[in-house]
């Protein structure tokens, strides 16, 4: 019905996470692996239709398309219990299975070779419902597929649904240690560029934080991979939880993010989540208040990207804040925690614009139990993130230096003649990271005109 | 017959038919009877006018046959004049009375001697004097001598009828006319019949009734009687019987006679007392307490004082024109009190006649000590001395002030352990009391106070109707002029009964209250209620039913009356043994305990009152058990009515989802499709058509029934649009089918506060809405359009700029919105918790919601004091709106003076209304609108 929002899950990344996504909503929805309401379920507040359509035979079936290059974990995920919970019409993969490759380029050809049978399946779904509100794309940005078929698909939905919204679930590489795909900071940086100019929102999961979280929060000397799309699902369930659980405000994606987004660009959006606790050590269980968790949001060590408070004579600060409060809580405690957050200057904020922390308060799922009474979820447009950017750049230009890897992309249409599309999206990315570190300045207002005086 | 009347019987035909010259052929019976009675058993109680006139018309016409014919004149004239006149105290008539009856014993003791000189005036004055018709009399054709024009000789009133005319307390001050006529007829020809196998039986049982039914005390004119004592006195004297007793001790029991007299009738009456020269006087008691000894002066003292009281009791008993159902009702408690005392006489005169005790003074006035009378006559003068109830009082004030002092005296009297105060007063409590509790008992039960009399100290309020606004406030008021005359344990709950009675009219009206059958009657439980509790005193209730136990006989039955039990069974006319004078000689023999033990003995039973819990105890349980628990429970049953059956939180929700936006699925859907017709059509405005379009389409989108949803939308189209907004939506109205049960608790107008919020939150959510949809995928379309060359182009910085602004102006609305949404949900999330206690009732709905509506005009800035913050939020989110239109219009049309100008306007906008909040920000207390103060400050987390 209102409000739908369709998620799209590309490459091996992207359908695990949404895999654990779709497993989050499923138990806080109280939906069965086979999209069966549980007999428990009978708390009708809730809101399944914005994620999920029922069938004919009431069953819910999740507004999803999962999308893969190879056949592994699309398998994988129809051959788990979960396997009659979505539409297979919906379930994408390849003919030839060859995969993309790690390579951006052919991720972005096989999209659009294969664009009409995909856009048949994210139409089909589109007209599905009512007043469809965007799309949610799960993808990491250094593989091939949830890269470069990413970015093909991004910018084929931005041409046909100009008017909707498009967040995005964006999996970060690690930047900290040499990673088994030498083309990484390629393919990033070409996701990048489809990511600033495509997707209204981008939610940056940073595999270097989510690691470091995992190891340090957790407890976990080497996280599973499960374990840290675990994280990744709850942040997503987390900033869905107000579209699923209708209260008197953000009823909708648009609302919680048009005041995170200032200008179209800076829509990189890092998150935090408090309380992470491994399953069941109850020693861990802390006692959780708004202010607590609002302050623990704060904390750097608690953000999913790893971003340098300084960089370059730089001080980063907030642009904007969203948090979302779930649980039990009084509103009450909330205008007393921002007192606080105040009082102690918890967080630095822009000097050219109002500050703005927005709280929305959020129920929790009744079928699902949490030792927590509170807990909370931070999206926050900080500009420390271009240190992020500016991380994989660096490798990027270590890389394009010596034109190390570029033979691979030669070979598609989109490089055959020249390596301009590198040049470009590495110039987005710059432009991007400009922006970001304008923004921490006061001059920021004049931002568009220093750019043409600088020009002219 | 007993030995003793055989025994006399031949002395007293000689005294009958020596005085009166008839021989035993005449059969003049009632004349024998007379004479048969007065000696016997001296029951001058019993006697007729009409017998005592024949007895007269006897002596006169043996005058006259001793050729003595003056003085049979006089005679007759004499006994005409006695019958004429009533005897008045301290009255010149008085003065002949004395004459008369002084004429009469002389005539009696000396028959000859008697001279007549001290009456001829007297005789000349009266010469038009009618004569009797004695043979014409005497031969039963005495139609035509009816003595007319006697006050007293109208309600004389033996009547055969009277044992089975329970009724007949009403006598007691009615006037009771009656054809003596045919009743000496009736009388004659039943005594005529069978006077020779009757051995008095009828004749006790004349008497006897005549003691039950009061008749003789009224019917009988005091000097008459008084006469018929004296006379009865003379021929004992003259006569030579064996009982015959020394005059001191005579003296003393006609005097204890003429006080049961006195206390029985205690209206008129006269002490004639004899002197040393047989002249006879009327003596009051305090005269004749000249020549007694101290203690019996005491006594009799306390005798004139005792029937002073009860004169007290049968003036206001006699006073029929009892304004109100309480005072009725007391009267007849009182009226059962009186009847217990004279019972009580009537049994001691009883003893008295029947010789079984012999009374001095003194003991006779322990005798009426221990019976009680002497303390019920206190308790009798201490209430009429408390309340007045002559003096035009309205009879709320009378009845609160009744049953104030009778509760007042009731706890006195447990308070000094007096019994009998208490066992007195109690009925007299609990009947004044059964009113009150009956109008109690209807109002719950049937929903309206039924106090014709007004005596009920709540009043109804004629003019406010159940469903008026006003009901709850102003329906019920208590009418007292001193409240704190309502007695404690019923002023403690008073509070819990008008909400009890205002619950019980709503449901009434509301067609929940039935008048179950089950419903417990508070008069009832009440005396159940005391009876349970004084169990033992159950017993002393009433010391005569007692004596009756202890008298062993089965002439003793208990009566309908749970007060007075009390009634002998004479009306068994075959069985001789059980006449009143079988009986009687039989008691004389057979020695009993003596009233006095069975006092004592139940005083002693009762003597552990203080180990019972006090009546105060008692009437607050009974009032916490019984009213409480039953005001308790419908206050209940309208609370369930109101949550369970009426469903008032799933309204409130509705109300909340649908005006205040709570529930974000249904209206917030409404609001968009209103949002985005008007965002589409710019320069239009919204019409009733499209506002009920989206109305219907979200009701289809969402599966729900257009006729059976609770909720309609109206738009009013104003002609006159608002200059300052244009685009701002105005005049979209819901319309919520609330109950009207409900509107006890939600008023009418109440939902118009409902409705601003509503208009209000429509507005923010509009200004939050065309901001939010200022996405910027039209400026990434252009972006690639240009070739990414956008940022550098020219116009990047306008467009720079207006993202800024969106971004400031978002940031206000943010403000605003989180402002008036949170201050609307924290309201109705304490709303609802609070409903969730379990003791919650009617009255704290009430308040809790008015509270609710209070925090909601703060969140929408209703308040009169908010009213520039109001306007410049309007001007706000104008300028949002305009704003908007713009940004839709295109990027190209967008030149930077409009910018400029909405910043400008923004600006002012902002500051104003930071200006006027700003006293709310430094404020230690946290509220709504400092948060919204705080939120609006831009460098709010920078500026410490």
């Amino acid at each position: 019905m209102p409000s739908e929002i369709i998620t799209l899950q590309l490459g091996q990344c992207g359908n695990q996470i949404g895999m654990e996504f779709w497993k989050q909503l499923c138990a806080e929805h109280g939906i069965s692996p086979e999209g069966k309401l549980e007999p428990f379920a009978t708390e009708g507040s809730d809101r399944k239709d914005v994620f999920f359509y029922q069938a004919d035979d009431q069953h819910y079936i999740p507004r999803a398309v999962l999308l893969d290059l190879e056949p592994r974990v699309i398998d994988g995920i129809l051959k788990s219990s979960y396997k009659h919970l979505y539409n297979p019409e919906n379930v994408y993969i390849s003919k030839d299975g060859g995969g993309a490759g790690n390579n951006w380029a052919q991720g972005y050809h096989q999209g659009d070779k294969l664009s009409e049978e995909i856009f048949d399946i994210i139409d089909r779904e589109a007209e599905n419902g009512d007043s469809l509100e965007g799309f949610v794309l799960c993808h990491s940005i250094a593989g091939g597929t949830g890269s470069g078929l990413g970015s093909n698909i991004l910018e084929k939905v931005n041409d046909r649904f100009p008017k909707k919204l498009i967040q995005t679930y964006s999996v970060f590489p690690m930047t900290n240690e040499v990673a088994d795909v030498v083309v990484q900071p390629y393919n990033s940086v070409l996701t990048l560029k489809r990511l600033i100019e495509n997707a209204d929102c981008t939610v940056v999961l940073d595999n270097t934080a989510l690691n470091r979280i995992a190891t340090e929060r957790l407890k976990k000397a080497t996280p599973t991979l499960a374990e840290l799309n675990q994280l990744v699902s709850t942040i997503m369930s987390g900033s869905t939880s107000t579209l699923r659980y209708p209260g008197y405000m953000n009823n909708d994606l648009i609302s919680l993010i048009s005041s995170l987004i200032p200008t179209p660009r800076l829509h990189f959006l890092i998150s935090a989540y408090t309380p992470l606790t491994s399953d069941k050590t109850e020693s861990e269980v802390r006692k959780t208040t708004v202010l607590d968790v609002m302050r623990r949001l704060l904390q750097p060590k608690n953000a999913m990207v790893t971003t340098a408070s300084r960089d370059k004579n730089i001080t980063h600060c907030y642009v904007s804040i969203l948090n979302i409060i779930q649980g039990e809580v009084d509103p009450s405690e909330v205008h007393k925690s921002l007192m606080r957050i105040r009082e102690r200057k918890l967080a630095e904020f822009i000097p050219w614009g109002p500050a703005s922390i927005q709280v929305a308060l959020s129920k929790k799922s009744p079928y699902v139990t949490t030792q927590h009474r509170v807990s909370g979820l931070m999206l926050a447009n900080h500009t420390g993130i271009s240190s992020l950017f500016d991380r994989i750049c660096d490798h990027y230009d270590k890389l394009i230096k010596r034109e190390a890897f570029v033979e691979n992309f030669r070979r598609l249409p989109m490089f055959k003649e020249n390596l301009d599309e590198f040049v470009d999206s590495r110039e987005a990315v710059q432009q991007l990271m400009d922006e970001y570190r304008a923004a921490t300045r006061k001059d920021y207002i004049n931002f568009g005109n220093t750019e043409t005086t600088q020009e002219s | 017959m007993s030995n003793f009347l055989k025994s006399i019987q031949p002395t007293l035909n000689e005294i009958v038919y020596d005085i009166t010259g008839l021989a035993l052929s005449d059969r003049f019976n009632p004349y024998k009877k007379l004479f048969e009675d007065s000696i016997v058993h001296r029951s001058n109680i019993n006697i007729e006018k009409c017998k005592v006139e024949k007895n007269y018309q006897g002596l006169k016409e043996k005058y006259i046959i001793h050729a003595q014919d003056k003085k049979a004149d006089l005679l007759q004239f004499l006994v005409k004049r006695f019958n004429n006149r009533p005897i008045l105290d301290h009255s010149p008539e008085s003065e002949f009375h004395q004459a008369c009856l002084q004429l009469i014993i002389s005539l009696a003791q000396r028959p000859l001697e008697v001279k007549l000189d001290n009456f001829s005036d007297l005789v000349q004055e009266q010469i038009e004097e009618a004569t009797f018709d004695w043979p014409a009399y005497l031969l039963g054709n005495q139609n035509e001598q009816l003595v007319a024009s006697i006050d007293w000789n109208e309600e004389e009133s033996i009547d055969e009828n009277d044992d089975d005319d329970d009724g007949n307390h009403n006598k007691l001050d009615s006037t009771y006319l009656q054809n003596n006529d045919s009743e000496e007829v009736h009388i004659e020809s039943k005594l005529i019949d069978d006077i020779e196998q009757q051995n008095y039986s009828v004749l006790d049982r004349e008497i006897i009734s005549s003691y039950w039914h009061q008749t003789l005390s009224d019917g009988v004119s005091p000097s008459l009687r008084d006469f018929a004592l004296f006379w009865d006195q003379t021929m004992i004297k003259t006569t030579h019987l064996a009982y015959r007793v020394n005059s001191q001790t005579l003296t003393e029991y006609i005097l204890i006679r003429e006080t049961l007299w006195l206390l029985m009738d205690s209206t008129q009456l006269h002490i004639y007392a004899i002197d040393e020269n047989n002249q006879m006087r009327i003596a009051d008691f305090v005269r004749l307490c000249d020549v007694t000894p101290v203690a019996i002066q005491d006594c009799l003292e306390k005798f004139t004082k005792l029937s002073n009281q009860l004169r007290l009791a049968n003036q206001f008993l006699k006073d029929t024109h009892h304004s109100c159902r309480t005072l009725s009702s007391f009267a007849q408690a009182l009226q059962e009190q009186i009847n217990l005392i004279r019972f009580q006489l009537a049994d001691v005169e009883r003893n008295c006649l029947k010789q079984s005790c012999t009374y001095t003074v003194l003991s006779f006035h322990e005798e009426l000590d221990s019976l009680g009378i002497i303390s019920k006559g206190i308790c009798i003068e201490r209430i009429f001395d408390q309340i007045s109830f002559y003096n035009n009082k309205s009879n709320y004030d009378l009845t609160l002030e009744l049953i104030h002092v009778l509760y007042k005296n009731l706890l006195m009297s447990e308070m000094i352990n007096n019994l009998i105060f208490f066992n007195f007063l109690l009925p007299l409590f609990i009947s004044s009391c059964r009113t009150y509790l009956e109008i109690i008992q209807n109002w719950l039960v049937n929903g309206f106070i039924d106090d014709h009399f007004d005596e009920f100290f709540i009043k109804r309020k004629a003019d406010i109707h159940v469903e008026s606004i006003d009901f709850w406030q102003l329906s019920y008021t208590e009418q007292v002029e001193n409240a704190s005359l309502i007695p404690k344990w019923l002023a403690c709950i008073v509070p819990s009964l008008v909400k009890a009675g205002k619950c019980a009219e709503i449901l009434k009206s509301n067609g929940v209250l039935r008048n179950n059958e089950e419903s417990q009657s508070f008069v009832g439980e009440f005396s159940k209620y005391l009876q349970e509790h004084f169990n033992l005193k159950n017993i002393s209730w009433n010391p005569l039913s007692l004596l009756n136990k202890s008298e062993a006989t089965h002439n003793i039955k208990t009566l309908h009356n749970q007060f007075i039990s009390f009634q002998l069974p004479f009306d068994d006319d075959d069985d001789k043994k059980n006449s009143f004078l079988a009986l009687a000689f039989n008691h004389m023999e057979t020695p009993k305990r003596s009233l006095l033990d069975i006092n004592r003995q139940q005083l002693s039973l009762a003597s552990d009152i203080n180990q019972l819990t006090t009546i105060e105890c008692i009437l607050q349980n009974f009032s916490q058990e019984i009213l409480l628990t039953r005001s308790n429970q419908l206050i209940d049953q309208l609370t369930n009515d109101i949550l369970n059956r009426m469903k008032y939180l799933k309204h409130i929700e509705y109300i909340r989802d649908f005006f205040l936006f709570e529930n974000g699925s249904f209206m917030h859907q409404f609001a968009l499709r209103l949002y985005s017709k008007l965002s589409q059509a710019i320069h239009e405005r919204l019409d009733a058509f499209s506002v009920l379009v989206s109305f219907d389409s979200t009701l289809t989108m969402f599966g729900l029934d257009k006729v059976t949803y609770p909720l309609s939308v109206i738009y009013q189209s104003s002609n006159t649009p608002s200059t300052i907004q244009k685009y701002i939506i105005q005049n979209v109205e819901l319309k919520y089918d609330l109950p009207k049960e409900l509107f006890i608790i939600i008023k009418p107008e109440q939902m118009e506060i409902y409705q601003k919020c509503f208009a209000f939150v429509l507005q923010v959510k509009q200004a939050k809405y065309v901001l939010d949809q200022l996405v910027f995928s039209e400026f990434r379309l252009k972006s690639r359009l240009r070739n990414q060359r956008l940022y550098r182009h020219q116009s990047y910085h306008l467009h720079h700029e207006m993202f800024l602004l969106r971004a400031r102006l978002l940031h206000a609305v943010n403000a605003v919105n989180n402002f008036v949404l949170i201050t609307f949900h924290t309201a109705g999330e304490q709303f609802v918790e609070k409903h969730s206690n379990k003791s919650i009732d009617i009255e704290s709905m009430i308040m809790f919601h008015e509270k609710f509506l209070t925090a909601l005009s703060i969140g929408s800035l209703l308040q009169p004091k908010q009213q520039a913050i109001r306007d410049h939020l309007m001007k706000l989110f104008e300028i949002v709106t305009i704003f908007a239109r713009r940004w839709q219009l295109g990027f190209d049309s967008i030149k930077m003076e409009h910018i400029t100008k909405l910043k400008t306007e923004f600006n002012q906008t902002k500051q104003f209304i930071s200006i006027v909040l700003k006293p709310f920000l430094p404020r230690m207390i946290d509220s709504p609108l400092r948060a919204l103060a705080c939120s609006l400050q831009d460098d709010f987390y920078s500026n410490v």
